[in-house]
């Protein structure tokens, strides 16, 4: 997988004059850690890619976040059909950098595997008064199940839902061109589903999610995201997950993320924190 | 005492000076007729060569384009002229304008603003103003 997604990146930065969807700039956003369509840690109601009502977009991404205790990474593909469909895989993994060593269990990682779907409902991201308006799907499969089941987790796979809003206010603020979105999830999922699925303390939650940001001008975006979670283990609570983030646009095919995330406490090991980078790839 | 006057005086001088920037039109902060006539300039030479919509404008004459465009521009944002075609969607219907093809010709729009050299947030209020129209520019 990781070699496929490599590949397909490299086709992307090699063909940068071919042909890529219409849609302008940045509009596609990036992928997110489950794989679809968002900024760092939150899914937007964007559609991957640059696509537009007669163009199909496909893209690739490698995210990388060290907290120290722990290492996250992501390889994900997906498609975004005629700015209105969006499907994605993501493989992610997380690697117990101090746990595994202290449980006896050097080298162990945590694997999951999402599956999403996404469709636009209304709205336009950019030209419409009303946010671009999506409907999401993430089926998500633990491919480590044996850790999370000892810290009571009680499923290893299930589906998260989301609906969310996202818009470009262009010339706002400032004359610069801002963007929001808010997200409302409905998901069972520990640690994002790294830890399995319902717990001791309860099963499906809704939660927000959001980001804010400004583009400052065609190729740079700054802004935060906020991830809200909670606890269904015990074992292991959650906090709410927040980060900063640089996004660089160069073109239509590359766009890099840079952010600092603030994971809080993650599987007992407190103040997670740590750089995170993300490359995407579009053509 | 003299003091305060300075801070006062500076305080109402800082005032009005962003009043001032406030009332300016975007047309005057465009750089008026001359900014806007380069803008087209930029405009029809780049969209009436991209092959992806220059079909679009077969039937058009660019001497009766242009002024059109110029007129239209200095009167949304604010400029002392009266733009008197038809409107948006009398001048594009049974054109069948996808939104791919409305798209291009924004990103052309862009460029050519650059070209123009106007700033990247005076673009930004000048697009603001012509995004609503795309539902009456399209077909879709």
């Amino acid at each position: 997988m990781k070699k496929t997604v490599v590949i397909l990146l490299v086709c992307g930065l090699a063909t940068v004059n071919a042909w890529a969807g219409s849609r302008q700039l940045g509009t596609g956003a990036v992928m997110q850690v489950e794989g679809s369509s968002g900024s760092g840690i939150v899914s937007w109601a964007t559609i991957a890619g640059y696509g537009e009502s007669d163009e199909t977009d496909f893209n690739g991404a490698y995210t990388y976040l060290d907290t120290d205790d722990y290492r996250f990474s992501m390889v994900g593909a997906s498609v975004g059909w005629h700015n209105r469909v969006e499907l994605s895989f993501a493989r992610q993994e997380l690697d117990l950098v101090t746990l595994g060593p202290a449980l006896g269990l050097p080298g162990a990682a945590l694997k999951q595997d999402v599956i999403g779907a996404k469709v636009r409902l209304a709205g336009n991201l950019v030209y419409t008064k009303m946010p671009q308006i999506a409907f999401g799907v993430q089926y998500k499969k633990n491919k480590s199940f044996l850790i999370p089941s000892v810290a009571g987790a009680t499923d290893d796979s299930s589906i998260d839902y989301y609906l969310s809003a996202t818009k470009l206010f262009l010339g706002n603020p400032w004359g610069f061109n801002g963007f929001s979105t808010l997200t409302l999830r409905s998901t069972a999922g520990n640690e994002l589903g790294l830890l399995g699925f319902g717990g001791d303390l309860g099963n499906r939650h809704i939660n927000a999610e959001a980001s804010l940001g400004l583009f400052l001008n065609k190729s740079w975006a700054i802004g935060f995201d906020f991830r809200q979670k909670r606890s269904n283990l015990s074992f292991a609570s959650e906090d709410h997950w927040r980060d900063v983030f640089v996004a660089w646009v160069p073109n239509r095919h590359v766009s890099v993320v840079a952010a600092y995330v603030d994971l809080g406490t993650v599987g007992t090991l407190q103040d997670q924190q740590g750089l995170y980078l993300s490359i995407n790839g579009s053509f | 005492m003299k003091a305060i006057k300075t801070i006062l005086c500076s305080a109402v001088l800082l005032l009005s000076f962003t009043t001032a920037i406030a009332e300016e039109t975007l047309y005057e902060q465009l750089g008026g007729q001359q900014t806007i006539e380069s803008i087209t300039k930029n405009l029809l030479d780049r969209v009436l060569t991209n092959p992806k919509i220059d079909f679009l404008f077969v039937d058009t004459v660019r001497e009766d384009l242009h002024p059109k465009i110029v007129n239209q521009i200095c009167m949304e944002t604010g400029g002392p002229c009266k733009y008197e075609g038809l409107d948006m969607v009398e001048t594009h219907s049974g054109m069948d304008i996808k939104y791919s093809e409305f798209d291009i010709f924004v990103e052309e729009f862009i460029l050519a603003m650059e070209a123009a050299e106007v700033p990247f947030r005076l673009q930004n209020k000048v697009l603001a103003i012509f995004a609503p129209m795309r539902e009456d520019i399209t077909y879709e």
